[in-house]
Order: C-alpha cells, then structure tokens, then sequence
C-alpha cells in the first residue's frame, strides 16, 4: 500500500457516493463533449459542403434556396451554360444538377449528375480517394463511401435509379459528407433518372484574367435570371449558419464547462472533507503536508479521471445518437469514427477542466485542513 | 542514563481568552525516562489528554517549556517535530482512529508508509506485529471486521511499528472490559520491553496504573505524584 493507493481505496469508502459523483461528472462531460461535437461536425459539414465547388464562379438559378451549398427548389435550362461561356473571361462551364432528399436535416442520398468529362473535378475539390474508375458510359455511377459502406455497395455492383440499372464504377472515399452521401452520375443519366430532362441547378464557371468578383457581376448583369456566387459570397451565405450554430454550442459548452466545475468542486470538497478525521490521525502519526497531498490528490483525481473517462466514452455514443436522429447517420457507423467527431483540443480541455480542477480543489481542501490543523 | 527522555518543565496549556479561558494543563512538571512505565491518572476532563499531546509534540504549550532528548522544542521547527513525532513517539488514540479503509496489516504499517520504509520492510514489520499482537488469520480484515480489543490491539502494533522511544496510550482500557484493558496494557508493556521505549498510559482504571512503575494523578490540570 502506498499513500496513492490509500487516496484510492478512499474512493471506495462510500460506494454510493463515489459511484454518483461519477455518474455526475461523466454527464456534464458528455454535455459538454456532445455539444462540442455536434456543433463543430455541423459546422464542418457546412463548411465542406461549400468546398465542393472548385471553381471561381457558381451560377444558380435566381430564387434558389441555398441549402448547405446545393441550390434548392428551382432549376434552369441547360442552354443557360451556352450562354454564359460567351460572357469575357469565361473559360469553361460545367453544368450539374443536383436532386436532393429533404427528409432529414442534413441531407443525404443526394444524387450529382455531371458531364461524363467532367467526373474527375471531385479529385481537385477535395481530399478524396477513388476506388474503381470514373464512369466510361452512361450506364456507370460513382457512389459516396459512406452510403456505399451503408447501403453494401461495392465496384461492381448494380443499382436501380429511376427503374434504370447502373452499374458502380467507383467508390468515393472522402471526409467531405456531402460527397459521402452522394450518388455521382452522368449529367444525362441523372436528367433521365431523376426527371429533370434538359435541367440543370448549376454551372460551375472557370474564369482567366478577371477576378471572381468582377466575372460573377459581369454575368449577372448579362445573364437573366441566374444569381452567380463568388468564393467571398459563399462564405457570407455560410457564415450566419454557422456562426449562430457555433455560438449557441459555445455558450452551451459554457454552461456545462461551468456545472462540470461545480460538480467537481462539491464532489472533491465533501468526499475529503468527510475524511478529516482520517487525515487528523496521519498528520497526528507524524504525515507531512506533502503526504497528505498525495494521497488527496489521488482520490480527487481517480474520481475525476474515471469520471471523465465514461463521460468521454458516453459522448461518443451521444454524439453518434445525435447524428442519427438529425442527419440519418447509423450509430454504428459515427462510432467507428466517434472521437474523429469530438476535436482532439476540446476533449484535452475537458479533461484539463475536470480533472484539472478536481485535483486543484483537493489540494485547497487540503491546504485549508492544514491551517486548521496548525 | 543522565537526562530523561522527555520533560515538562511548568508547562501549561490554556484554550480560550477572557471568561472562557480553561487551563487545561497547569504548570506541569514531569520527567519521562526511558525504559520506565507511567500512569496518569484521573477523571475525564481532567487535562490527560492534553498533557499527553503535550508530551507527543502534538500541542505546543502556552508557557512553560517541553523537551524532549535533551531539545527544548520551542527551538525545533515544525517539520522537524513532525519527523520527532513519526520516528521516536508511538501513540495510540483514545478513539482508536484505524482508517476505516485499510486492512488490519496495512494500518499497523501506515506510519513506515508515512516514513518511507521499504515495502518488504514494512510488510515483514507489520506482520511480525501482527503475530505479536494475536491477530494471525485476521491481519487482511478492515477495522469493521474485527471486536473492539482486536481494534485496539491494531492500535497498539501501530504504536510500535517505528519502533518509538516513547509510546503515549490514552485511555487504552477505555472501552474493554476489565480483563480485556487488563490484557491490552500488559500487551503494550510486554512489547515496549523489547524496545526498551518509555510508555505514558493515561487511565481512571487503578487495576492498570498499578501495574506501572510510576503513577501520577490528574486532576483540573494539576498534576501530582501518587507513587
């Protein structure tokens, strides 16, 4: 036995109590980690979802609604991407159409249809990895790994759209989710498929020698009815998403930040203030300041520690829960990656906080027992 | 030997200011040598346990002076008393005070903890102190497993585990029957014999202080020798 080992079994002197201060630690970390997660993968989700666009210019159809980066709720006719390649700058234009199931909060099984020339623009936008190839005919699709992984898809496979066959070319493994989800196909395939015959949502413009700024006025001044968006516009669409998003998980954070530090406070306080006989006999046996730290400390942090630890460990599921009442995402699926979900920084501060803080009100507790002590 | 271990020179100890001053222990003269037994003995309330802090270095007094090996301990730092107190002084507490949370062995072994005794070392002392104190078979059971004389006798093997100068044992038979204490104070003496250590029982029991070389009795803080 050592003087931690007897910081320790002193956690063990009332069960119950020591198994609720855990509980109560372990459940203002999981706020606090689950708040952080959710909120930061959302804004992440927002963010990635702008960097699909790997060109200068975006043109949308005037009126779209802009959800997360994909122009919703109206389409234009595919001739538009003629028209803006005669605008002064314009060096290529690629037409996409995007249909996108609305059920869920974030979206998923969202289907691209592009020119089949075009496939290889998602390899520049984004870390992205391709298993198999790029489709060769119309007939051949591009899926998302996640909804490969989710749906048992493979190179290989075959899959019905629109009661058309297609066969996957190619699985897209990438941490962009928005291309996770996504079933990529060729630009016909998609219009047939999905019904929007001779439709497009977007033309993603390539420009030279005239800033993104001024070429996006230029066609919308000459161009009727279609909004173009510059890289400095899209931000400005995102950040009120996620700036409200991250404010109000801030501030929930705070909160939990501040009721995890209470719990600890009370917790460490009681549970060695309750043993203050047991240090009177120590220090009347001849224990120093320094030994009574140790074993104080030890009791204060195994609680914490252990508390933080199943607060880590409930948050993962928490989170992993959240993602699937809100974007569909299986839990299985956002556990097998669940500490990708809470940042590394956040979880090292909670960690710092609870058990940080637990240790620093054992040694106050302590050092108050002491001057009494004298 | 030409100095007593340990020395009260008019000391006294004093709580309180004003109307609520009590002098707990009053101009106490004592001589402590080693190898000797000695009683105090009186009623509760009397000053005993004060005097026996005093003793231990545990209450520094109001006036008056405390030595100990010849070492005035006015002149000896805090932490140094403490050492003096963990190395030289033995006690066993009116109220026992076992940590609930450790085994019989591993409370008899709390003060090498306390010293940075080598864990063989510790372990082979406080078994063998086990073994003395009759406790064989019970050494792993926790303070609520065992009677109140086998909680007492821990005690004792605690006492003695840093093989002390002085052991101070106060009010030892206080709960026990009167064969038990009986048992419990020739227990401490028997083993103060092997390290030839000085031990001060405080007692109202007259069938304990008759087995010590000296006694002297207690009474509002005013300490005088019967025998």
């Amino acid at each position: 036995m050592s003087l931690a080992g007897l910081g320790f079994r002193s956690s063990f002197r009332r069960p119950v109590r020591t198994v609720l201060s855990v509980l109560g630690i372990a459940l203002c970390v999981m706020l606090m980690l689950t708040v952080s997660g959710v909120s930061e993968r959302y804004v992440t989700l927002v963010d990635q979802s702008y960097s699909i666009y790997s060109t200068s210019v975006v043109v949308v159809p005037r009126g779209s609604l802009l959800v997360e980066g994909i122009p919703l709720g109206s389409a234009m006719p595919e001739g538009t991407s003629s028209l803006i390649d005669g605008v002064s700058g314009v060096t290529s234009t690629t037409p996409v159409l995007f249909v996108v199931d609305t059920q869920q909060l974030v979206p998923r099984n969202i289907t691209i249809g592009v020119p089949i020339q075009n496939f290889t623009m998602f390899g520049r936008s984004t870390q992205v990895r391709l298993e198999g190839r790029y489709p060769t005919s119309m007939d051949q699709v591009v899926v998302g790994g996640y909804l490969a992984s989710v749906s048992n898809l493979s190179v290989g496979s075959t899959m019905e759209e629109g009661g058309v066959s297609l066969e996957v070319s190619g699985i897209l493994f990438t941490s962009n989710l928005i291309l996770g989800n996504a079933v990529i196909m060729p630009l016909e395939t998609a219009q047939a498929t999905q019904g929007y015959v001779g439709l497009i949502s977007a033309i993603l413009v390539g420009s030279d020698g005239v800033s993104p700024a001024a070429l996006a006025q230029s066609i919308d001044s000459k161009i009727p009815g279609v909004l173009a968006i510059n890289p400095a516009q899209s931000q400005s669409f995102a950040s009120p998403l996620t700036s409200s998003v991250g404010v109000i998980g801030e501030s929930v954070e705070v909160l939990s930040v501040v009721l995890a530090f209470l719990f600890v406070a009370i917790i460490s306080s009681v549970n060695l203030m309750d043993q203050k006989d047991e240090f009177l006999t120590i220090r009347a046996i001849g224990s120093s300041s320094g030994s009574m730290m140790k074993v104080a400390l030890a009791e204060t942090g195994l609680v914490s520690l252990v508390g933080f630890v199943l607060g880590l460990l409930l948050s993962a599921v928490s989170t992993a829960i959240v993602f699937q009442e809100s974007a569909g995402i299986p839990v299985l699926y956002s556990l097998s990656n669940a500490f990708g979900v809470i940042p590394l920084q956040t979880m090292v501060l909670a960690a710092l906080a609870v058990v940080g803080f637990g240790m620093a009100v054992g040694a106050a507790t302590i050092t108050a027992m002491l001057r009494e002590m004298k | 030997m030409s100095s007593p271990l340990c020395r009260l020179a008019s000391a006294t100890v004093t709580f309180g200011a004003g109307l609520d001053r009590v002098v707990a222990v009053d101009r106490a003269t004592l001589d402590i040598w080693q190898g000797e037994s000695v009683g105090i003995v009186g009623p509760s309330g009397s000053g005993k346990t004060t005097l026996l802090n005093l003793l231990g270095t545990l209450k520094p007094p109001t006036s008056g002076e405390v030595f100990f090996q010849e070492r005035n301990l006015r002149d000896v730092a805090a932490g140094e008393r403490r050492m003096l107190r963990l190395a030289k002084v033995g006690f066993v507490f009116q109220q026992l005070r076992l940590i609930p949370t450790l085994t019989a062995v591993e409370n008899i072994a709390l003060p090498m903890v306390l010293s940075s005794a080598p864990s063989s070392l510790r372990m082979s002392k406080a078994s063998e102190l086990v073994a003395a104190v009759g406790l064989s078979g019970k050494e792993r059971r926790r303070p609520s497993q065992l009677s109140l004389g086998e909680q007492q006798r821990v005690a004792v093997a605690r006492a003695l585990v840093n093989d002390p100068l002085l052991v101070l044992a106060d009010e030892p038979t206080n709960q026990l029957d009167s064969s038990a204490g009986l048992q419990i104070v020739e227990l401490i003496l028997a083993l103060r014999g092997r390290l030839d250590a000085a031990v001060v029982i405080s007692t109202h029991d007259t069938k304990v202080s008759e087995r010590l070389d000296r006694v002297y009795s207690m009474r509002d803080g005013v300490l005088s020798e019967q025998h």
